[in-house]
């Protein structure tokens, strides 16, 4: 058995080139599980890590909601709790740093004090002794890699800049070892006072840790100690802060996982193509082993085997190439994400991405190959002693076939039913459904295809008839042409409406940003800077410069509701040039800017079931506000929720002054060049990094990272569309070698080499035209589906609207592959030697 | 001993409405240790006769009997095993798989069988110099002449040890020297190892090889005679 398969595998290492062509779907399908893996690894391996190296053997935390933190009084009231064995308050927020060679950068801040040990975490690793006595001067531990990042060592200086004004401390230790590892080296952190006075938070704590006793019930005393704490405070599991984390890269993370499936499906297609092809090629071998006796269930095996090894070899590729483009891609996390989860990004590859992704490529091809395999073998032994080789298989029924045509069609609609019916999570299953059942029903309607195609070939004179007849002898073999043609085409229609729609719906929700001819912020566009604000004194300077006509405010802050990362803003503009006020009714804008409502956005509606006409729970530091909802309104900010509240009412109830960003409107006659370099003046102001950007670089900038991530899904369709071309070569290819006889003889009656080329590239053509068309359908009611699914998966308010212009692209693209991926087999057909064809063996 | 048993066997094809009789009701029997030649003009249904007798196709009537038992009875992978252990096929284009070494084709059927590559090699190695091709057990088939292909496979038909060796025609696709080897090889595997032969031709002197000639026409058997090398045999007796 394992010795026939190792013989089996031999043509493996002389058909390199194909191998390498069928194995590429499979290289790009692992290689997306184990990037998205690695990806969401690390965005929520790093929370967890973090938490389970602050938290030690903790059990429940208070923790406050907003970057405000909560009053220190509640720490007496939770350490009392019935149940509570000790209770370590905490400063962990992130903060602004310069070091003294110039270069700042934000990180983690934590303060502590010796009631910390209660939590038995390695911190201090050892040193506990030492770093005591030296916490008797004011000063800051540092973790190695901030020491790197900002070139400073053991006495040097630290300037922090908290929400109170900038404290310079000097570095009282560099950690090394593991504590030094914490959030990747990246904090600093002080005695509990000072870091409360540093961070502007005097008198008030981030977290409370507590350490239940033993025995005690975990639900219990969280109640009692919620109680206790009053309602201006959150208190769960500390790993709640991981579940946050998870939670906010949810609706990416299934969407991407989505675009893995479906590369995965179009990889099993191209090995099912190969594998189909390969059942073709081999009639004849394998009749041979059928009369020598060999069984059915040992030559299927044989195939599978072959099949399955070529999945291990593409996943195992694919598993290296995924891992490069998780370690890529882990570099570019947004700004926004850092920002809102405050921890570093390590790289986290989760133990089952590699074993996931070498399964799903072995069994996908292995399942794959089981239809073509089962036909393969089922060939009579009798084939093997006709001097012509084995005929086309015998059901040469010329209609529909209406088994796989009507089981094509209903995945189809399952898969349809599945993606608008079906609880979100089985959405992508329903894409996949989709298009495995485009691929059967079109293998059910391969005649009429094939005669279609042949019709078409047959219009374009002798060589198109040649080739018309060549693709009525083989429909299976134009079948496996067009279908490759199918998915090509049907991907880049659904993709290229996909795109349009959400650019579309982006940019009309978006388009009022523009509005404001400069932005004066403390982040690039696609950045929520939480920590750090511009002063508040600069909005009358703003005013007072000539040209300036009207200057609004907008600040965020992130806050906890209902266990979920909601993004808070603080607007005050007269001219609506933030999306949420523009797309609101003029009356809701009044009532917000008059501090009388909030606007949410429809997603926050839809999670939380608090919209227009509800009064809103708004958790503060000091306990709930409760303000009523005026509208509901598309938002892309953020997808667990935005809420928008006047920019006084965010500064008095969540105690920060300062601005997140300056939004300034100029007279029409005003010279912009002038006032944007005046703006970038105020940067020498401050040691923190200032952006001074125009309404249209402030829109392009989000365009531009929407443009990039449509990039990423772009490439895979390319990628997708080049694997097509090959799976066209192979075929081709084949066909030829098939038909050398034939091609031989018909040389050594005077036909010329390049009517011969003709008839190749012809068939490519016709084959290219009729799947196009098909194609394009496909690709129609794909767009449909997904679209349905990817708005309500990522939370953004996406609309669909119908873009029939990448069937054009398509259309093109499919003849244009095809009849590239012709070139090489149409000069393999026109070379034919006639004497060796013609001759047997 | 009465080794293979044909009793009105007949081979329907429908072509269409249309109905071929491509064996039309044929009797005979082939003791063991013989070498019996079908001769018969091209579309008399010699290659049909082969497939019955060799397990490849099913009669639409009449049977088929091997050692007593009838082939009809058995299923697929029964006839499968028969096929691998006691049948040795020799085709017309020697159908040696390319990716495989001389020695490794004629160890196929014990491949399929279960058995070890390692295992195999010394019985596929001392058959190919049985067959006079010691030099070439690692030669490809693309390596070797049409007169070594077809020694190849009848070393591959003798490998399992069957009792039956079943030839279509194969001297057809050879020149008339190695035609001759080949003949020459398959009258000593009756003659010295005592296997049972039935071996297709529309080659006259091919089939005067056999002890026996059974002749078709459009699927009739329409004579069994000993051949002349046979008759010769027996006149010299006396
Ligand atoms: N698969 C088939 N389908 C239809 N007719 C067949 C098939 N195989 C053989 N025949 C017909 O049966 C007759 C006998 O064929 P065959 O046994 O191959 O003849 P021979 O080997 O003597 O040349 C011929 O008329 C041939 O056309
Ligand atoms: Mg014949």
């Amino acid at each position: 058995m394992t010795t026939f398969r190792v013989l089996n595998l031999r043509r493996f290492f002389e058909h390199r080139g194909r191998t390498a062509l069928s194995v590429i779907g499979i290289v790009i399908g692992s290689s997306l599980v184990v990037a998205v893996l690695g990806f969401f690894g690390t965005l929520t391996g790093s929370v967890e890590g973090l938490v389970q190296d602050l938290a030690g053997v903790a059990t429940l935390e208070v923790s406050a909601v907003s970057e405000a933190g909560f009053d220190e009084k509640i720490f007496f009231d939770v350490s009392e709790v019935d149940g509570v064995k000790a209770a370590v308050p905490m400063i962990r927020t992130s903060i602004s740093v310069q070091g003294d060679q110039g270069k700042s950068m934000s990180v983690l801040f934590l303060g502590l004090d010796q009631r910390a040990e209660a939590l038995e975490t390695d911190l201090g690793g050892g040193e506990q002794e030492r770093l005591r006595s030296l916490a008797t001067k004011p000063g800051v531990f540092v973790g190695s890699g901030l020491a790197s990042e900002l070139g400073i060592a053991e006495g040097d200086m630290l300037t922090f800049f908290g929400s109170a004004g900038q404290k310079s401390l000097e570095v009282l230790a560099v950690l090394g070892g593991d504590s030094g590892e914490l959030n990747q080296g990246l904090f600093a952190a002080a005695v509990l006072p000072l870091a409360q006075a540093t961070s502007g938070k005097t008198g008030r704590l981030d977290s409370i840790l507590i350490v239940t006793e033993e025995g005690a019930e975990i639900t219990e005393v969280q109640r009692s100690v919620q109680a206790a704490a009053g309602p201006t405070v959150s208190v769960d599991s500390p790993a709640q802060r991981a579940e946050q984390a998870e939670l906010l890269t949810a609706g990416p993370r299934t969407g991407m996982l989505r675009g893995t499936g479906l590369a995965l499906t179009v990889g099993a297609f191209v090995i099912f193509n190969t594998m189909n092809m390969a059942a073709t090629e081999r009639r004849g071998e394998l009749a041979t082993l059928r009369a020598l006796g060999g069984r059915k269930r040992k030559l299927l095996a044989g195939f599978l085997f072959e099949a399955g090894f070529m999945g291990l070899i593409g996943s195992l590729i694919g598993s290296l190439f995924g891992y490069g483009i998780a370690r890529e891609l882990v570099t570019r996390i947004p700004a926004f994400y850092v920002n809102a989860v405050g921890v570093e990004m390590g790289f986290h590859l989760p133990a089952y991405a590699i074993p996931v992704a070498l399964i799903a490529g072995v069994g996908v091809s292995v399942i794959a190959a089981l239809v073509p395999g089962r036909k393969a073998v089922s060939v009579s032994p009798v084939g093997s002693m006709r001097p012509e080789g084995v005929l086309e298989s015998a059901d040469q029924t010329h209609g529909v076939a209406w088994v796989p045509t009507a089981t094509g069609l209903v995945g189809v609609l399952a898969g349809v039913a599945m993606v608008v019916w079906g609880p979100g999570d089985t959405g992508f299953i329903g894409i996949a459904v989709m298009l495995a059942g485009f691929i059967v029903a079109s293998y059910g309607l391969t005649y009429p295809l094939a005669r279609a195609t042949s019709i078409v070939a047959a219009r374009t004179g002798v060589s198109g008839r040649l080739a018309a007849a060549a693709i009525e002898r083989s429909p299976r073999r134009a079948w496996a042409t067009a279908a490759a043609v199918i998915v090509a085409t049907g991907m880049v229609v659904a993709q290229g409406g996909i795109f349009n729609n959400v650019d579309r719906s982006l940019k009309t929700i978006i388009s009022s940003l523009g509005k404001v001819d400069f932005y004066l912020s403390t982040t690039t566009p696609d950045g929520f800077n939480v920590d750090v604000r511009l002063p508040a004194e600069w909005r009358a300077e703003l005013e007072a410069m000539p040209g300036v006509e009207n200057v609004g405010l907008n600040s965020f802050e992130f806050i906890t509701f209902e266990n979920n990362k909601v993004l808070l803003q603080g607007l005050e503009s007269s001219v609506g040039e933030s999306p949420s006020l523009a797309l609101a009714s003029p009356s809701a804008r009044q009532a917000v800017l008059a501090g009388e409502g909030a606007v949410v956005s429809d997603r926050f509606a839809e999670l939380y079931g608090v919209g227009e006409g509800d009064i809103l729970p708004l958790p503060t530091p000091d306990g709930v506000y409760e303000i009523p909802v005026v509208d509901e309104v598309p938002s892309f900010a953020w997808e667990r929720g935005l809420i928008t509240i006047s920019h006084e009412m965010l500064h008095q109830k969540y105690g920060r002054s300062g601005v997140s960003d300056y939004m300034i409107t100029l007279v029409p006659e005003a010279d912009r060049e002038d006032i944007r370099s005046r703006l970038e003046a105020f940067g020498e102001r401050t040691p923190l990094p200032i952006y001074v950007t125009s309404g249209t670089e402030y829109l392009a900038a989000i365009y531009a990272t929407v443009d990039q991530i449509n990039a990423l899904f772009g490439s895979m369709t390319w990628v997708v569309v080049g694997a097509a071309a090959l799976a066209i070569v192979n075929a081709l290819l084949i066909s030829v070698v098939e038909r050398k006889r034939e091609l031989g003889i018909m040389r050594a009656l005077g036909t010329s080499r390049k009517r011969l080329r003709r008839m190749v590239s012809l068939e490519a053509a016709a084959i290219g035209l009729v799947g196009g068309i098909a194609g394009a359908l496909v690709g129609f009611v794909l767009h449909r589906g997904i679209m349905g699914d990817v708005a309500a998966r990522s939370g953004l308010p996406i609309n669909y609207f119908f873009y029939p212009r990448p069937a054009i692209i398509a259309f093109v693209v499919g003849m244009a592959i095809a009849v590239a991926a012709s070139l090489f087999p149409a000069r393999r057909a026109g070379n034919v030697n006639i004497i060796e064809a013609i001759g047997y063996e | 001993m009465t080794l293979l048993k044909a009793e009105d066997l007949r081979r329907d094809y429908r072509m269409g409405t249309e109905s071929v009789h491509a064996l039309d009701g044929i009797s005979f029997e082939v003791e063991a240790g013989t070498f019996v030649s079908v001769m018969g003009p091209s579309g008399s249904g010699k290659s049909t006769l082969l497939h019955l007798v060799g397990g490849l196709d099913r009669p639409t009537g009449g049977k088929v009997l091997l050692d007593g038992r009838d082939l009809a009875a058995l299923d697929d992978e029964s006839l499968t095993t028969l096929r691998r252990r006691e049948l040795g096929f020799i085709f017309q284009f020697f159908n040696l798989l390319p990716t495989l070494s001389a020695w490794e084709n004629v160890a196929l059927p014990l491949l399929l069988d279960g058995k070890k590559l390692s295992d195999t090699k010394p019985r596929a190695v001392g058959l190919l110099e049985r067959v006079g091709l010691g030099q070439r057990v690692d030669h490809r088939p693309s390596q070797l002449s049409g007169g070594e292909m077809q020694r190849v496979a009848i070393a591959r038909a003798l490998v399992a040890d069957p009792v039956l060796l079943l030839a279509d025609e194969p001297t057809g696709n050879l020149d008339s020297r190695s035609g001759e080897q080949v003949l020459e090889l398959l009258r000593s595997t009756v003659t010295e190892d005592g296997k049972t032969l039935v071996m297709v031709t529309h080659d006259h002197d091919a089939a005067s090889t056999g002890d026996r000639i059974l002749t078709l026409i459009d699927g009739k058997l329409v004579q069994d005679d000993p051949s002349r090398a046979k008759l010769s045999e027996t006149e010299s007796r006396m």
